[in-house]
């Protein structure tokens, strides 16, 4: 008898917790302004995620030249390299990469270095491709779309890195062998929501300079449609864009001179004090060139 | 209230509770250290709060649903289930004093978090400051509305499966009600589906009790509608857990 009011009861209880939560489940679930972007532990963004972030530099490399049909080699940091060429701001020449894999004639396995050395090479044995036949088109693809899905990782990390999205971006943009690279859809949205995002941040002025690195970056695409027999852009666009581009800029300076007076630089290391002037130097220079190449263009479309 | 007592002293003495009590502590004010608050102290603030409320998040879902597995099957295995009974005390109530001797370990831990977030973090401006005890203690109460029927569900799984059962389904659901919704959402936006559409929908969404992103944009409070629709919707999920709870919860291993 008691056994029987027990199981009444719960089963009672189960029926009113699921009414309960059934009738607040829909309106919970649809109402807009309770939708949290998903983000576990609030990592994205935050100020461990800008750490991760920054230490995620060497694998990014790794990930760009596997995604992109390159076979991943390792170099220390500033060693240099004959397969490709890497400028100071993460641009990457691809021209002379091979297509065709290579078996390799020698274990990758180096004892050298000692323990260390074996367990890092060990760590690589997964990527090399022994196998003479070139990878199938289908596998290409998913590499690349694997390798995609890590650099957005890092980028969601911290959007506003400068490395980590020129590394996004010139995956989404890295041509097909034989084309330019396009302003696709999506590297556009990428450089919007990088200008929005670090537009919001007035807690450091690199995050200015990302901005100004996507806006040349659209603008870089831009000029380059119009190798296209219909170019889709106007000059008129690509002068707002270059607005946009000035507009990071002075607001890097703002930021900059208030960290001057702050004495905010002298938290950060010298090293990446140099990197945030060696960057803006670069930046500074491509707004310059930019400026000829539209003034030139728009004189091309007055004739 | 003597297996309450009984419970509570051997949890108290096994000192993991003080790793516990050490981490939510310590942390929030040690974390910041390797954050880029380094090199932006205007950043001490939000690091502080995710590391609060993140290591209070992982002691309650790793040691809390763990203490509470093993507590749920030691009661069961070791015979004290079957003497308490004998001495009339019932099924549901020593399910009861075994919840709340783990339970009353988490709300210490959780105050601690609250009042580290309301006083090491709390914004300078006087209007958002006052907004920042609503959030703080609404963050207080879901955390404790998800958490408490999970560690119930803890104790009587482990009862009936053992305690690994016990700790790592609670887990699991818990993991999928934070995260596990938010991508099961992201593949059905691709991808519209029915049946996974509802089986997303009466997923236990806990993923609404974390405030942390609110706190961390200082979001302000939840509007109270939507706060008590919560209210209603976790007692709703802490209702079925109980009722599911006290059918799985036994006092002795069969046979």
């Amino acid at each position: 008898m008691q056994r029987t009011r027990s199981i009444a009861i719960s089963t009672g209880l189960i029926l009113s917790g699921v009414l309960a939560y059934a009738l607040t489940a829909r309106p919970l679930v649809k109402t807009p302004e309770l939708a949290v972007p998903l983000n576990p532990m609030g990592i994205n963004g935050s100020p461990y995620g800008e750490v991760f972030a920054m230490a995620m530099q060497s694998p990014i490399e790794d990930y760009f030249h596997v995604g992109t049909g390159g076979e991943v080699h390792h170099h220390a940091p500033g060693e240099t390299c004959k397969d490709h060429e890497h400028d100071e701001n993460g641009d990457h020449d691809h021209e002379d990469h091979n297509t065709e894999a290579k078996p390799k004639d020698s274990p990758p396995l180096t004892w050298k270095a000692g323990f260390r050395g074996l367990i890092t090479s060990l760590g690589h044995l997964p990527e090399v491709r022994t196998n003479p036949k070139v990878a199938s088109e289908a596998l290409r693809r998913h590499l690349r779309r694997e390798a995609e899905n890590k650099l957005r990782f890092a980028y969601r990390l911290d959007p506003s890195h400068y490395a980590n999205y020129n590394s996004l971006h010139f995956f989404l943009t890295e041509p097909q062998i034989g084309t330019r690279p396009q302003l696709s859809a999506s590297a556009a949205t990428l450089a919007q929501e990088t200008i929005d995002y670090c537009l919001r941040k007035n807690d450091d002025p690199r995050a200015a300079l990302t901005a100004a690195a996507a806006a040349s970056n659209i603008l870089e695409l831009m000029f380059n449609d119009r190798h296209n027999p219909s170019p889709r852009f106007t000059t008129g666009q690509m002068r707002d864009v270059l607005k946009q581009l000035d507009h990071c800029l002075a607001r890097y300076q703002a930021l900059a001179n208030y960290w001057d007076e702050t004495k905010n630089w002298d938290l950060l290391s010298p090293m990446r004090i140099a990197e945030c002037k060696e960057r803006y130097r670069f930046i500074t220079k491509i707004r310059e060139a930019s400026l000829i190449t539209l003034a030139r263009l728009e004189k091309e479309q007055k004739q | 209230m003597r297996l309450f007592r009984l419970t509570f002293a051997t949890i108290i003495q096994r000192y993991a509770w003080g790793i516990c009590a050490f981490a939510v502590i310590c942390l929030p004010f040690v974390l910041p250290w390797i954050s880029s608050a380094t090199e932006k102290p205007i950043l001490v603030q939000p690091a502080r709060v995710l590391a609060a409320w993140n290591t209070l998040w992982i002691s309650a879902l790793i040691w809390g649903l763990f203490s509470a597995a093993r507590e749920g099957e030691a009661n069961a295995k070791s015979g004290t289930g079957e003497y308490f009974l004998t001495t009339g005390m019932s099924a549901t109530r020593q399910l009861f004093q075994i919840w709340l001797a783990v339970f009353s370990v988490i709300v210490p831990l959780a105050f601690a978090t609250l009042l580290i977030c309301q006083f090491g973090a709390a914004p300078a401006d006087p209007v958002e400051r006052s907004l920042w005890w609503v959030l703080n203690i609404q963050y207080f109460v879901l955390f404790l509305l998800v958490v408490g029927p999970l560690l119930l569900l803890g104790v009587a799984l482990a009862s009936r499966f053992g305690s690994v059962a016990g700790f790592s389904v609670t887990l699991l659901l818990a993991i999928y009600g934070l995260y596990g919704v938010g991508y099961l959402d992201n593949m059905l936006k691709l991808e519209e589906n029915p049946v996974l559409q509802g089986i997303w929908m009466y997923s236990p969404h806990y993923r609404f009790a974390d405030l942390t992103q609110r706190l961390l944009f200082k979001s302000g409070p939840l509007p109270s509608s939507a706060f008590w629709a919560m209210t209603l919707y976790f007692s709703g999920i802490a209702a079925v857990y109980l009722g599911l709870s006290r059918l799985i919860f036994r006092t002795k291993v069969a046979g």
